[in-house]
């Protein structure tokens, strides 16, 4: 490919885009003005509602389930006290829940120690027993025998014990379950979340003599909301000051700070609210990844072009002129690194996963329109204004820091094999630390422990009964096995099941009780209270008539919470089980055993696994399956077209080996500092390749147009550092200043971003200064040398 | 003078002819007291019919009776088998003088186990049988828990109706409000709306067939949709009769033993 060619249709493109500026500026306001619109529907989604699209198992699953058994969201608020029982934490607890009745959207059953009703047996039969239905006494000796009535048994033979209540008498939970949302779910589960927060927030339940820890997807998410939402502002306000900053320091201008800085606006507020008219919503943990990346690259393009535009203007004094060559210059070269950052983007968009999916499909907008701004808008406001005369100073040449690069280009020649052999032995000491990364996805650990409602979370799933994530278990037989779990060998083998999860490593234990529960639970104490209370009948009838009467009676008595946990038709069973805390391999091994288990147990039924430990066992195979996918591809297609545009394989693929040199460096010290490969670090690895080879191509482009004008390798090298290597070294800069309000966040997962980053680009950066001019010096992909000037 | 006595006239007659509005605390007592015998029997078929379309059956018999101010009813099921011959007998009191209430005796019959078990506790706020009904629904909801207004007059299928809202009394209720539209010329509930705690409709209910049967209102189809979950019951009552001959021993403890009622 010969870049004269190219360089000549994008003169033409530049003299189209001057000669119709006006037109062209109208184009874009209107343009912007249309899909700034859009920014009033921009929406975030949190959490991991948005994690699985609609086609995706794991959602199919979600929807069969709360086809059956209602939303799967509900709200919880542990009460912590000296004694849970006493007259004032009663009082708190009904204030409570009536609030959450009563203020709480789609608020369907409450459950705490005012509302629980115990069936209890006697010799005359049985009683469903509220044991504050006539009020809360003030009586010492009274509360003292509810306590006593609520924790009467163990923990193997009362249901709330360990359950509803620790047997300490010092924490109890509140819940809530919902009804089904009617509209959009993400907004109506945030209503749900702050309307709990405002419960909770509230001066009436602020007190030293207890503490409540409100839990739940949607309160989650609105505590999400409430305290990394403004972080997030933060990182985007300190982005834009590091650019203007960096404008300011680089191109010295009013209109090169302005036009720049206008242009990115524009550009990341476009794609935004384009992408919200088409009902595309942002994720909240990745919204900041394409506003400062886009942020970071179209300095480096503005200052390409605002430079590039100054050394014409100076030398001619024609401002028009001055835009034309501009584009004509800049144009191929900075457009080459645009596709090369988009192959790396938009190999996002093959992970299996939205918010990543969203990312790659977002920045790719974002540095395209970043560079359709910056590279029409520059020139055409550039080329406004008057013509002066040329000024002689930029014809003078270089600069000692230029001469300094120029100098360093001869060491490399001289030391070539010195570079390779320090590259190959950094290279080689970050493998070990590659190796050691580990594929981990846990929400509480990569936020961190410095934000206000995380270290409360900590403090929540310390406690007795305190946890945060929960999953359920399905079992659905067909159509036609109405009736089926009547049978007391499947009721035998659901006890199993339930057993089974008991035992497994991530189930939450309060006291010796597994947090596991199931319909067993209500057919149990129905079978107690019918006869006579005695503990002896705990236990799920064998006989065949009894237990199917037993059901179909706990359905009609019980029938709320009986309906939670099995469907009408008797057919469709699930087992609640919450997690003590989330670690994702011992997720994987987990589901792996209760498929295994589900598969011995019932092979005829349609089982899943629903909710958290799915989603995050799930995810951490599509993480390692994605990050392979998604850097076999960018490394692909970038290679790709290194080859093509360079018309050469070798050049192509030598072109990536400095590329590849500091994924391996953000790889070695992941592995090193123990920072864990997940959804969000994931884009790291193939944005920095993407990026890293925008320098690669610079320097490779100006070689090969260096040994054609000189025919020797040393001094095209020499000439290309001189050109372009203190401009290689500010946009690296510029980037890793961008990225580096990321560094000082107070969440991890943005400061762990903010550190690979920097790795990242830095390391590319030192790899072109080393390891590209070496291997450029030895393999001689340009052919041999000519004439020696 | 004479236009003066004839426009006195005039008004003196429109007021002894015009029948004095009733309030909505009258109207709901009338429709409280809407007579239906001092004995009663009906087959009804609940059929729950969930959001996917799919329905279950049951099928109950179901015995009246008053004896004084006491309303005794017993329950027996028919069908699905699992159930049949469970049976519920309850004893319904009239509120306490000081306008408390008074709770209901209940008892159980499970043929399984061959044993009465008396059941106390549940809620007349709870679903009645596991159906889109509550008891409340069912019954005869006390009318010390409500306050009342007529919020308009409407027709439904050519019926005059009233608009009658009945607002529990009690905050924490999970039907805070009802709307019953009531007809003028026979107290007898036509349709209805029921409002939850944040004043969102929650349930309707359709009622179908209403006639008269040995001269009491009887609405022989009521269709309650809960339409958060999308889930209907349909209550189909047959074999309806009034003031009929039904043996007393039936609303006994021991006659369920016996399995007498069937």
């Amino acid at each position: 490919m010969k870049i004269s060619k190219v360089n000549a249709a994008f003169r033409s493109i530049g003299q189209f885009q001057i000669k119709h500026r006006y037109i062209i500026l109208l184009l874009f306001v209107i343009l912007t003005v249309i899909c700034c619109g859009g920014l009033s529907h921009f929406k975030m989604v949190n959490g991991s509602e948005g994690w699985y699209g609609s086609g995706d198992q794991l959602q199919i699953n979600k929807e069969r389930y709360e086809a059956v058994f209602g939303n799967n969201h509900n709200l919880g608020v542990l009460v912590v006290a000296d004694d849970v029982f006493s007259e004032e934490i009663l009082n708190v607890i009904q204030r409570l829940g009536d609030r959450m009745l009563s203020e709480v959207p789609f608020a369907d059953k409450l459950t705490s120690l005012i509302e629980v009703e115990i069936p209890v047996g006697n010799q005359e039969g049985f009683e469903v027993v509220k044991p504050y239905e006539k009020g809360i006494p003030s009586d010492p000796q009274a509360l003292k025998e509810r306590k006593n009535f609520v924790l009467r048994g163990t923990e193997k033979t009362n249901a709330l014990i360990n359950s509803l209540v620790n047997e300490k008498g010092t924490e109890t939970w509140v819940t809530l379950t919902l009804l089904p949302y009617e509209g959009d779910p993400d907004d109506e589960s945030l209503e749900v979340g702050y309307a709990l927060d405002k419960i909770l927030e509230s001066d009436e339940f602020k007190s030293d003599s207890y503490k409540l820890y409100g839990c739940g997807q949607p309160y989650s998410d609105v505590q999400e909301e409430i305290y990394e939402y403004p972080d997030y502002i933060l990182r985007v306000l300190l982005g834009f000051a590091v650019m203007v900053v960096c404008l300011i320091i680089f191109v010295r201008s009013l209109l090169g700070v302005v036009i720049p800085a206008i242009a990115t606006v524009g550009a990341i507020a476009s794609v935004l609210g384009g992408m919200a008219y088409f009902g595309v919503k942002a994720d909240s943990a990745l919204i900041t990844l394409p506003i400062l990346l886009g942020m970071a690259l179209s300095i480096g393009y503005s200052i390409h072009y605002i430079n590039m535009f100054k050394l014409f203007f100076f030398r001619t004094g024609k401002r028009k002129e001055s835009a034309v060559s501009t584009i004509e210059e800049c144009g191929w070269s900075v457009f080459f690194t645009v596709l090369t950052t988009i192959a790396s983007l938009i190999s996002f968009a093959l992970v299996d996963m939205r918010p990543v999916a969203w990312v790659g499909k977002t920045a790719t907008l974002v540095v395209l329109a970043v560079y359709v701004y910056v590279s029409i808008l520059i020139p055409v406001f550039f080329s406004f204004g008057k013509d002066k005369a040329p000024n002689a100073k930029y014809e003078k040449g270089s600069t000692a820091v230029d001469i300094a690069f120029s100098k360093w280009a001869d060491t490399v020649l001289r030391r070539k094999w010195l570079i390779i052999l320090i590259s190959v032995v950094v290279l080689a000491a970050c493998v070990p630390g590659m190796m050691g990364i580990q594929v981990k996805f846990d929400i509480l650990g990569i936020s961190g422990d410095k934000m206000p409602h995380i270290k409360k979370i900590y403090e929540l799933i310390r406690k007795d009964l305190g946890n945060m994530y929960s999953y359920s278990v399905m079992i659905s037989y067909g159509e036609d096995d109405v009736d089926i779990f009547k049978q007391p060998e499947k009721i035998e083998k659901l006890e199993e099941l339930e057993n089974f999860l008991g035992t497994l490593s991530l189930t939450k234990k309060s006291g010796d009780k597994p947090r596991v529960s199931s319909v067993l639970d209500i057919l149990k104490e129905m079978n107690r209270a019918l006869n006579e209370g005695s503990d002896e009948f705990y236990t799920v009838p064998e006989d065949e008539y009894v237990l199917a009467q037993l059901m179909e009676l706990s359905n009609i008595e019980m029938h709320k919470d009986f309906s939670e946990l099995m469907d009408d038709e008797y057919r469709i069973a699930t087992i609640d089980v919450d997690m003590e805390q989330f670690q994702s391999e011992e997720a994987v091994k987990n589901v792996s055993a209760i498929n295994q288990k589900l598969a011995e147990l019932f092979p005829d039924a349609q089982c899943c696994i629903l909710g958290d430990m799915i989603e995050f066992a799930e995810m951490t195979v599509r993480m390692v399956r994605g990050e392979i996918k998604s850097f076999l591809f960018s490394f692909i297609v970038i290679a790709v077209m290194l080859i093509l545009a360079f018309s050469s394989l070798r050049t192509g693929l030598i072109g990536m080996i400095p590329n590849v040199a500091p994924v391996i460096m953000i790889a070695g010290f992941m592995g090193y500092l123990g920072y864990y490969l997940d959804y969000i670090t994931m884009t790291v690895m193939p944005m920095i390749l993407g990026i890293a080879v925008d320098d690669t191509i610079h320097l490779t482009t100006h070689l090969k147009y260096g040994l054609e004008k000189y025919g020797s390798y040393q001094v095209a090298m020499e000439a290309s550092f001189r050109e372009i290597g203190k401009s290689m070294f500010m946009t690296t800069a510029i980037l890793c200043s961008v990225f580096f309000v990321y560094i000082i966040s107070p969440l991890h997962y943005i400061f762990v971003i903010g550190i690979l980053c920097v790795i990242g680009l830095a390391g590319a950066l030192l790899a072109d200064y080393t390891i590209t001019p070496a291997l450029l010096y030895i393999i001689k992909p340009f052919g041999k040398e000519k004439n020696k000037e | 003078m004479r236009k003066l006595i004839i426009i006195c006239a005039v008004i003196m007659l429109a007021a002894v002819t015009s029948v004095p509005a009733q309030t909505a605390q009258e109207i709901a007592k009338a429709v409280y007291d809407l007579p239906d015998g001092n004995t009663s029997s009906h087959v009804a078929v609940l059929t729950l019919i969930d959001k996917a379309g799919k329905s279950r059956v049951r099928e109950i018999a179901q015995y009246n009776m008053k004896d004084g101010t006491t309303k005794k009813c017993v329950t027996v099921f028919r069908s699905p088998k699992d159930v049949a011959g469970v049976s519920y007998l309850s004893f319904d009191y009239p509120d306490n003088p000081d306008g408390s209430l008074k709770d209901s005796d209940s008892w159980l019959y499970l043929p399984a186990m061959k044993k009465v078990r008396r059941v106390s506790g549940s809620s007349k706020d709870d679903d009645f049988q596991g159906t889109d009904f509550t008891y409340d629904d069912m019954g005869d909801r006390s009318l010390g828990k409500d306050t009342f207004a007529i919020l308009g007059e409407e027709t439904v299928d050519g019926i005059s109706c009233w608009k009658l809202e009945y607002t529990a009394k009690d905050k924490g209720a999970k039907i805070s409000r009802r709307v019953l539209w009531i007809g003028k010329d026979n107290y007898v509930t036509y349709k209805g709306e029921y409002y939850d705690k944040q004043n969102k409709l929650f349930k309707t209910m359709e009622c179908q067939d209403i006639a008269q049967i040995d001269g009491y209102w009887t609405t022989k189809k009521m269709i309650m949709t809960t339409l958060t979950t999308n889930h209907k019951t349909v209550y189909e009552m047959k074999d309806i009769q009034y003031d009929n001959d039904i043996n007393p021993a039936f609303f006994t403890v021991s006659a369920l033993e016996r399995e007498q009622v069937k």
